[in-house]
């Protein structure tokens, strides 16, 4: 009932209460931020990859013998290597691929359907002929890549790679390829909205054009981007005499640990001049999970550090109020006003201040928001969000008031006829 | 309008026991004008303390305006001082950051009264101490004078029955203590009840009656009493 002149008082003296909305601002719009982003983390790692992740390893093989610079010779070690990891007992699967799940990344590209449409994001990998039954996704519409598809593919990107390609003034290739596509559904709606996407093309930078051939009903794999469900695979045999060749190996339920230990020995009888790197899904979705878990405590970790900053900055501010007015309370108190007045004064102020604040830190919020969607892909904020994060900040400066301003209402009346 | 009996109140810290009113026996009726003398530390802000419920006292009865007030909660204190009784401080206590009409409208908020009789009080409160033009000033940008005229206004926007005053003029200058001793006596010759703690000779002649307090005690009014108590160096400066 008395907010008219508490606020025309408050308004001389601007600077002061000004500071202390601003770091609730700020503080609601860190906090509103953390959470989303807490949220989208807690999303992100509850859902699936859609593969038979605990039955999944990664084998990457690497040369240090200069015959594997000749593609020819690779070639016939890739044939003999898959040929003896599919005879190796207790695998299901290998596929030659450098595809690895749940490390949080891998490699991406911007397609468009044709020079007029706008660039859809989506993860890339190279892939051959038994991929998808090695992962375990199923296929939906179309076909799945043949061993002609990965042969002649991989020929024609060789030769392409091969010498620089000629390009005309907006930096297009003069003569393009057309490659073979497998993509993920949740990317074929993006791409093509309407009808089968199967047979049709989208195109890259280079002007080359990719076939859907096939589409695949359900892939995840967590990205800093949200293009975790778009994937496209494309035919190609994976490897370089740097980066090794690598294989995706699906192991029979329980074999893990048995294959895990005998993988090394049976490539090495294949070729023996060669490193190898062998990691299990499993093991790698708990590392990447955890990271998360990690970054999930820290939110939150700054969350409560912020809120108990501001709650000090309160009480602080608070404190200082009722010591310096002393005596304009014991005056108040003198002229008849009772101690749940001065309680109410006090609360009143704090409420204009974290009011006042929290308008402000909405605007920031959405703000601060917007600008981290432009730089990372996340959720964006939502009026639930700010709702609760404003109560929350409400009730953390009702609390921080309240144990200054009961000691202000204990101010005596006598306080008013003290002369210092 | 006062009636105390036998009233003691005693300050105790850890190294001293002060009885700051000592069997205080006092009878002020309605419409009198008194002023309270007695040099520093005699107990006269303690006594308008008491008399104007701003502190509590242990020993003794008080009766004012004909109820007992000796034993009262917080809240009932501060209704019958936002009610019946006015103060007027040597400091003018004025809050800071309110202008005048704000600081003549703090009690009369208290007590709660809508606005628009709170708005009527204010400005004819304001306009008998002569400040009408002032309104929207802040303290700071007043005279002494003209900030206790406005604590005057303050307490006569209340109406109270009873006006308890501190040295009203203690920090003002001569000219300017006149003008509020000449509103003093206006507010008096109206039936007000007035009570004013001075240490001023040339104020407290202005007052039909005067107590005078040693060490806790009335001395009833004596005018030699006055000068033998009063220190050497206070009664020079008083000349
Ligand atoms: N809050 C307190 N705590 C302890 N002692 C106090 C307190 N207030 C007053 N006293 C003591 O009580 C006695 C009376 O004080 P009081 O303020 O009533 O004197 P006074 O007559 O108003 O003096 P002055 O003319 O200087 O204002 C003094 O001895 C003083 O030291
Ligand atoms: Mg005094």
């Amino acid at each position: 009932m008395h907010v008219g002149p508490i606020l025309r008082a408050m308004l001389r003296n601007k600077v002061r209460f000004g500071l202390l909305a601003i770091e609730v601002a700020l503080t609601l719009a860190i906090v509103a931020n953390c959470v989303s982003l807490i949220i989208d983390a807690r999303t992100e790692l509850s859902r699936p990859s859609g593969f038979a992740d605990n039955d999944l390893m990664l084998v990457t093989a690497t040369p240090f013998n200069e015959a594997f610079r000749e593609s020819a010779y690779r070639d016939t070690v890739v044939d003999q290597d898959l040929t003896a990891l599919r005879a190796h007992s207790g695998v299901a699967r290998a596929t030659n691929t450098a595809f690895l799940p749940w490390q949080g990344g891998g490699s991406s590209t911007q397609f468009r359907r044709d020079v007029r449409a706008e660039r859809i994001r989506t993860q890339i990998y190279p892939a051959d002929e038994q991929l998808l039954d090695t992962l375990g996704v199923r296929l939906v519409e179309g076909r799945n890549f043949t061993r002609e598809d990965v042969l002649r593919n991989t020929e024609r990107l060789r030769a392409l790679n091969a010498s620089d390609r000629e390009r005309d003034a907006t930096g297009r290739a003069i003569t393009t390829v057309t490659v073979p596509a497998i993509i993920s559904r949740a990317y074929a709606a993006l791409v093509f909205p309407e009808g089968s996407p199967v047979g049709k093309t989208f195109e890259d930078d280079d002007g080359d054009r990719w076939q859907v051939v096939g589409v695949v009903e359900y892939f995840f794999n967590p990205y800093a981007w949200k293009i975790g469900e778009y994937v496209t695979f494309y035919p190609q045999r994976q490897g370089s005499y740097e980066g090794g060749t690598s294989y995706l190996v699906r192991v029979v339920p329980g074999q893990m640990d048995a294959v895990h230990k005998a993988v090394e020995q049976t490539l090495a009888s294949v070729n023996d001049t060669r490193t190898y790197r062998i990691r299990t899904i499993p093991d790698v979705k708990r590392r990447f999970l955890g990271g998360q878990t990690l970054l999930v405590r820290l939110l939150t970790l700054v969350i409560v550090v912020l809120v108990f900053i501001t709650g000090l900055g309160i009480v602080g501010l608070t404190s200082f109020s009722v010591a310096e007015r002393t005596r304009q309370i014991g005056t108040r108190r003198a002229l008849g006003a009772r101690r749940g007045d001065i309680l109410r004064h006090f609360l009143i102020e704090n409420w204009i201040v974290t009011t006042l604040g929290i308008a402000l830190g909405i605007g920031l919020s959405v703000a601060l928001n917007l600008t981290l969607l432009s730089q990372v892909d996340g959720a964006r904020m939502t009026p639930q969000l700010l709702a609760v994060g404003a109560l929350l900040l409400w009730a953390a400066g009702l609390l921080a008031t309240l144990w200054p301003a009961m000691r202000g209402a204990r101010v005596t009346p006598s306080e008013a006829t003290r002369n210092i | 309008m006062l009636s105390l009996s036998h009233i003691r109140k005693v300050y105790r810290t850890q190294l001293v026991e002060t009885y700051a009113l000592d069997d205080i026996t006092l009878e002020v009726d309605a419409g009198e004008f008194v002023a309270v003398m007695g040099r520093s530390g005699s107990g006269k802000t303690t006594f308008l303390n008491v008399a104007g419920l701003l502190d509590t006292f242990e020993v003794g009865t008080y009766r004012l305006d004909g109820e007992d007030v000796s034993r009262l909660s917080d809240a009932a204190m501060s209704r019958i001082r936002n009610q019946k009784i006015g103060f007027i401080f040597q400091s003018f206590n004025l809050i800071p950051d309110l202008d005048v009409f704000d600081n003549v409208d703090v009690p009369l908020r208290y007590r709660r009264l809508p606005a628009k009789e709170r708005k009527a009080r204010v400005e004819n409160a304001v306009e008998m101490v002569g400040l009408s033009s002032r309104l929207k000033h802040l303290p700071s940008q007043l005279s002494g004078g003209q900030q206790q005229r406005v604590a005057i206004a303050r307490v006569l926007a209340g109406d109270p029955k009873l006006i308890l005053a501190d040295e009203p003029t203690g920090n003002l200058d001569t000219l300017m203590s006149r003008e509020v001793m000449d509103l003093l006596e206006r507010i008096h010759g109206q039936g007000t009840t007035i009570i004013m703690v001075t240490h001023s000779p040339e104020c407290a002649a202005r007052a039909p009656r005067h107590i005078h307090l040693l060490d806790g005690r009335v001395i009833d009014t004596d005018a030699d009493l006055f000068a033998e108590h009063t220190l050497p160096g206070l009664a020079a400066a008083i000349q």
